[in-house]
């Protein structure tokens, strides 16, 4: 598991340590994890942001219990495969966040290995790349992922909640969720009960609903791979909780 | 072992009643209430338009209740208002109407917050109702056709003890659970859960009496919505007895086997599962098989 007592640096600091890191994406899961607001206070209490190149001063990067990296990963870009060599050397659990890290995100829309023009660069997601794979125990959907989908997800890993964590775990294994695959792995193969919510919780819209057929379309055009639908698809993964409300 | 039982048809739950309204449905009465004591500032359901199309739609207030839909057993994918309702209109206090596929959609959102970040906080009451297997458009024409020869315009249905009735202003069509069972979405025949399990009240669209339907609790607000509705005159209450309970566990049960059978089928037939579901189809054929085991797996359901 992530947390190890014997190997805590101070005897009296119990606190799980987090990193974010940030690899090519646009920050957006960094600002998802601050939007938590007073839930990210509660969680502090617990948990120690041991490093954010957005949120902390640190420059070198300590060792974590946890590593969320967000962005996907560029290849023949060596500050990247450095920086996943030292994120692999030092965390104990990596977690691939938000859709680039996941799935490719917006980064599967570029077209080749041509610097300097970014959208000609190949990209892929964290999940794909072999030398950190082994420690790529989760991916989190989304385009950022929600807030309150980042606090339920920490507070799962905190107290160890496999039930929740379970389809996270699939999703690292997969590291592709778009709207095609929705369509694919639910539509195609007659699962679809036509309830709307992927198309609820497609950040771009890109995943419309033909009111005649009652099922999703995709106007693949404007996805960008972030793998809510599929994931928020009650046929992909299920739970019954009860009615749960705040 | 596993049996088609009470406990496997209708799940958790903490009262089975009858209900008699003045003139509203159930849902509107109940949706109604919950307006006029500030439970919920929104609902979201569906409408029929003119050429019988049933669409998502939210009600704003009571008097909006009045376009919502009669007619049962139809997809309508009330999901995709779940956003526009948080996020674009500011509602914050939503009730929803749908079967268990809707209710299944807004328990995931709600439980991982995967895709709507509101909607644990935003949603105020789930009205599931009881499905025997939702058609579409077409579907409803074609068992409409093959029942009564010609098409009829039905605004309202609900459920016998054999047979689904389809109202239109001027007369009544039966349609048989067996041919409206021909004509079931695919997905519907896969669907374990069709007592809506995890809302707060199921709506039974099985008629008893004029204005009368059977309703079964789950939480402590449904409970106290009905209550108060009670307390109001709003509504009628009394116990359901044990043969309405037993017709309602009749009809569950005879499509309950019929979609146990298709995915024992498909499991056969090795018909491909989705991605991340852990084979739920190869399980359950393994579950239901095996002797010893009483509790399906919920993730399996």
């Amino acid at each position: 598991m992530f947390y190890d007592f014997s190997e805590l640096e101070y005897s009296d600091d119990l606190k799980i340590k987090l990193g974010f890191f940030h690899l090519s994406s646009c920050s957006g899961c960094q600002v998802a994890f601050l939007d938590m607001f007073e839930e990210l206070a509660d969680v502090l209490d617990t948990v120690e942001l041991a490093y954010s190149n957005m949120l902390t001063k640190k420059r070198q990067i300590p060792k974590l219990n946890i590593a969320f990296v967000e962005g996907a990963y560029c290849i023949n870009y060596k500050h990247h495969t450095e920086l996943l060599k030292e994120i692999y050397e030092k965390a104990k659990v990596i977690v691939a966040t938000g859709a680039c890290a996941a799935f490719g995100g917006i980064r599967r829309l570029s077209v080749g290995a041509q610097a300097p023009q970014p959208t000609h660069q190949a990209y892929i997601p964290i999940t794909q790349v072999g030398f950190i794979k082994d420690k790529v125990k989760y991916a989190i959907p989304g385009c950022p992922p929600n807030p309150s989908l980042l606090y339920n997800f920490i507070i799962a890993l905190l107290e160890v909640d496999e039930d929740f964590l379970e389809p996270f775990e699939f999703m690292a294994k997969s590291s592709k969720a778009c709207g095609c695959d929705l369509i694919e792995e639910v539509v195609n193969k007659g699962l679809c009960a036509g309830c709307g919510t992927c198309s609820s919780a497609c950040p771009t819209r890109a995943m419309e609903f033909n009111l005649n057929v009652q099922k999703p379309k995709l106007n693949s055009d404007i996805c960008v791979s972030c793998g809510s639908c599929l994931a928020v698809c009650p046929q992909s993964f299920k739970v019954y909780p009860q009615p749960f409300y705040v | 072992m596993i049996r088609v039982d009470r406990k496997f048809l209708f799940g958790d739950f903490e009262k089975f009643v009858l209900v008699r309204t003045e003139k509203d449905t159930v849902i509107t009465s109940i949706l109604k209430f919950a307006f006029q004591n500030g439970t919920i500032d929104s609902a979201i359901g569906t409408t029929t338009d003119s050429s019988g199309n049933v669409h998502p739609a939210i009600a704003t207030n009571e008097n909006e209740l009045e376009n919502f839909s009669e007619i049962f057993f139809m997809q309508s994918g009330q999901n995709i208002l779940i956003k526009k309702s948080i996020q674009k209109y500011r509602f914050e206090k939503i009730a929803i109407v749908g079967p268990a596929c809707i209710m299944d959609g807004i328990n995931k959102l709600q439980y991982y917050g995967i895709g709507c970040n509101w909607a644990k906080s935003r949603i105020a009451l789930k009205l599931g109702i009881l499905c025997v297997g939702a058609v579409s458009k077409e579907g409803l024409k074609c068992e409409l056709l093959e029942s009564e020869g010609n098409q009829i315009f039905a605004i309202r249905n609900y459920l016998t003890d054999k047979e689904i009735i389809f109202e239109s202003k001027e007369r009544k069509v039966a349609v048989n659970l067996e041919t409206h069972y021909n004509y079931v979405n695919i997905g519907c025949k896969y669907c374990l859960n069709l007592s809506s399990r995890g809302v707060d009240i199921t709506f039974v669209p099985l008629k008893i009496n004029e204005q009368e339907f059977p309703v079964i609790v789950r939480s402590k607000r449904g409970e106290e919505i009905l209550k108060s509705m009670e307390n109001a005159g709003t509504v009628t209450l009394r116990k359901a007895e044990d043969e309405h309970v037993k017709t309602i566990e009749n009809i569950l049960s005879k499509i309950m086997k019929y979609n146990i059978e298709h995915i024992l089928e498909r499991a056969e037939l090795k018909l491909p599962s989705n991605k991340w579901n852990e084979e739920r189809f190869k399980k359950f054929y393994k579950l239901w098989n095996s002797v010893g085991i009483e509790i399906l797996d919920e993730r399996i359901l």
